[in-house]
């Protein structure tokens, strides 16, 4: 059957895209327009106003994709893991700088200074010794100037 | 803001979006090598995600800056469609082809854009057309015809102007119809929208098109 009233608007607009209009079936609908000079004009305006439309160019040079990828990749936030790793290596760093600049204190006397307060004075070298062991080399020098009598 | 999902969309409509898609752009990459590539990015080869990338950037780009009218914002989004494809794939259960994904996503991400432009312009007042060229520029352009490619220009304008006064819905699902080429069955599933009201959207935004253009060439005649 032949549809007798005009196609609507909306119609004609899905008619242009290819699409089915709502109201009325496909074939129904061209056969319709065939038929009615009304609609044949609508159509056509419709039809000459949507190629009127300009074209919207979106030239993108050949190196766009390269770039955009460079830029998205740079933007991706580092994996998860790389934090322990680093947290480790920090770590690692630290133990080994520790061991090379660690000097030992002196362990006897201190060991002793705990265990032996005494000790530390057996121990501990005094300034005074240096000065005591020249007054003997001089004591020594004394007496034998005497024995030989110079 | 409307968050890209990918169960969004049953498994019927991904097929036929994935189909046509494949077919209009006549794809490099097909389901099979997709699917090898996606493992690689998943074992974590960074590279896959590489090529991925540059498969996808100008079609993805273009789309963007279909729908929004301007390039820079265009390039922004494509860049951020594609950090938001990174986070998703470890998730990607591959039900949907990555061009669908990227599809679905910068569409909508163009749609929360564009509303919140127009909430930017209500609430400051701002001004419509800020790339608007300097039209002492236009006139002082050395090429061959400068009065054609001011005519054009103009008309770019207009349609600019024209497309900036439908809702983004509308803008979206013209951009995708006429300019994309794609069935309003797949926008309806793109944007998870009914037929009918696709149909209708498209309806009021070529009408809207349709006087603003009229007046404009009424007026150059």
């Amino acid at each position: 059957m032949t549809k007798t009233t005009c196609l609507n608007e909306q119609d004609l607009t899905l008619l242009y895209y290819g699409e089915t209009p709502d109201s009325v079936s496909l074939l129904e609908a061209h056969r319709h327009i065939k038929g009615c000079p009304a609609c044949q004009q609508r159509q056509l305006q419709l039809e000459r106003t949507m190629q009127a439309l300009p074209q919207r160019p979106c030239e993108l040079d050949p190196h766009y994709a390269t770039r955009l990828t460079a830029r998205v990749v740079e933007r991706i936030p580092r994996r998860r893991f790389a934090l322990p790793a680093v947290a480790g290596g920090l770590a690692a760093a630290v133990v080994v700088f520790s061991f090379t600049f660690w000097k030992p204190e002196p362990l006897l006397v201190t060991h002793n200074a705990a265990v032996h307060p005494s000790a530390v004075t057996e121990n501990t070298p005094s300034p005074d010794i240096d000065l005591l062991e020249n007054l003997d080399l001089l004591r020594e020098l004394d007496t034998l100037s005497e024995l030989t009598g110079v | 803001m409307i968050m890209p999902k990918e169960t969004c969309v049953s498994s019927t409509n991904a097929a036929t979006i994935d189909r046509s898609l494949t077919e209009r752009y006549a794809q490099t990459m097909d389901a099979a090598q997709e699917q090898i590539l996606l493992d690689r990015i998943r074992s974590g080869d960074e590279t896959g995600f590489e090529i991925l990338v540059k498969q996808h950037a100008d079609r993805v780009t273009r789309l963007a800056w279909r729908l929004l009218g301007r390039r820079d914002d265009a390039e922004d989004l494509a860049q951020e469609a594609f950090l938001r494809l990174h986070r998703a794939l470890p998730k990607f259960r591959g039900d949907s082809r990555i061009s669908t994904w990227l599809y679905r996503t910068v569409t909508r991400l163009a749609i929360d854009q564009m509303r919140r432009d127009r909430l930017r312009q209500r609430l400051f007042f701002s001004r419509r057309h800020v790339d608007d060229p300097d039209p002492v520029d236009l006139a002082s352009d050395p090429r061959a015809n400068p009065a054609r490619d001011l005519r054009t220009r103009e008309a770019m304008q207009r349609l600019q102007s024209a497309l900036a006064d439908l809702s983004p819905r509308q803008r979206a699902i013209f951009t995708l119809r006429h300019y994309e080429g794609l069935p309003l069955k797949e926008i309806a599933a793109l944007l998870d929208l009914g037929e009918g009201t696709v149909k209708s959207h498209l309806h009021r935004a070529v009408t809207s098109l349709r006087k603003e253009l009229a007046d404009f060439h009424e007026e150059r005649s």
